[in-house]
């Protein structure tokens, strides 16, 4: 789920970059993007996509030894965190024997194959080509649409990211068709 | 909220609409409502930059993808209209922006993908029947 929250920020100026008001303000707003968009994701709020309205900006307080001027900054942003039993829609990104990955933004949902009931394993010649189906003629493959309920969230603090798992198991759940498919058939494979 | 420090932490659940507490004041936004954002963000940093990819991060990027595909409506008028209906049957924000991305297109299909709906009786059949089909005439008209 995509949600819109209040952060606040410590953000530096350096020396070379301050100048009269509005050209220190540029600075330090060039500063929080940056640094907004290296923290990339986090445990709490997870992955950072942009910055929308500034809040709030301390008065600024120069560090001593450094000269650099320090602010807090409070701001809202956008960001995304998959939430444990969540529905969503994924692409389907590496479908493996073990079962298949999908993307959500910038995060990634792995789908075990004990979690999609009815499916069989069809290895393709290489990677790109390896497809799962079920009877009903439900194909995962590559690039294909798939809604999938969200069983579990972990942070991984070495990659700095949220790996979810997710199920296809239930109802509504597997893979969707996008309007202009050949095969759309007035909504959803079941 | 994610396992922390290894502790796995169970409160978190959509289908009881326990968020957990980082996004008790957050506002839920459905992709369309992202993808107007993003959409926006992206050709003012292109009027700004000669190189706009440099500008933009992954996650800026795979989200903006992310969202053009998978938004249902188009129009911003459409967007606001949906969003209007969903919050004037009281749904929560989270609520609001599931069935916004999902579509359900029947009652049971709405209960099945947003269960938290039916939970202490907030919302009978026939209400949950109406508001749908004020969904289906926006995307008709969009």
């Amino acid at each position: 789920m995509f949600f819109e929250v209040e952060l606040r920020r410590l953000v530096v100026v350096e020396p070379q970059e301050l100048g009269d008001e509005l050209h220190t303000r540029r600075a330090m707003i060039r500063r929080l993007l940056k640094d907004f968009d290296a923290e990339r994701c986090s445990e709490e709020h997870g992955f950072h996509v942009t910055v929308t309205t500034l809040e709030d900006v301390s008065p600024g307080k120069i560090r001593s030894g450094t000269g650099s001027v320090i602010f807090w900054v409070t701001f809202k942003c956008i960001v995304f965190r998959p939430i444990r039993n969540e529905i969503l829609e994924a692409e389907v990104t590496d479908v493996l024997e073990r079962g298949f990955l999908a993307a959500c933004g910038a995060s990634r949902i792995f789908v075990p194959r004990k979690e999609m009931d009815g499916f069989e394993f069809r290895p393709g010649a290489s990677l790109e080509y390896n497809e799962w189906h079920d009877s009903s003629g439900s194909v995962i493959k590559p690039k294909s649409m798939a809604r999938l309920k969200v069983v579990g969230t972990r942070w991984e603090p070495k990659e700095r990211t949220i790996m979810a798992a997710g199920t296809l198991n239930g109802d509504l759940l597997g893979r969707v068709f996008e309007e202009g498919d050949p095969t759309f058939d007035n909504g959803f494979a079941i | 909220m994610a396992s922390r420090s290894g502790q796995p932490v169970e409160e978190e659940d959509a289908s009881e609409l326990k968020l957990g507490e980082d996004f008790v004041k957050a506002k839920c936004l459905m992709n369309a409502e992202v993808a107007l954002v993003l959409q926006r963000k992206y050709e003012q940093l292109q009027q700004l930059a000669d190189d706009p990819s440099s500008q933009i991060s992954q996650v800026f990027e795979r989200s903006l993808q992310y969202v053009r595909r998978f938004s249902r409506y188009q129009n911003p008028d459409a967007v606001k209209q949906v969003r209007e209906v969903l919050t004037r049957n009281q749904l929560h924000e989270f609520e609001v922006c599931v069935i916004g991305n999902l579509c359900p297109e029947t009652v049971e299909e709405a209960k099945a993908l947003v269960p938290s709906i039916t939970k202490r009786g907030r919302m009978d059949e026939e209400k949950i029947e109406t508001m749908l089909t004020d969904l289906a005439t926006i995307k008709k008209f969009e």
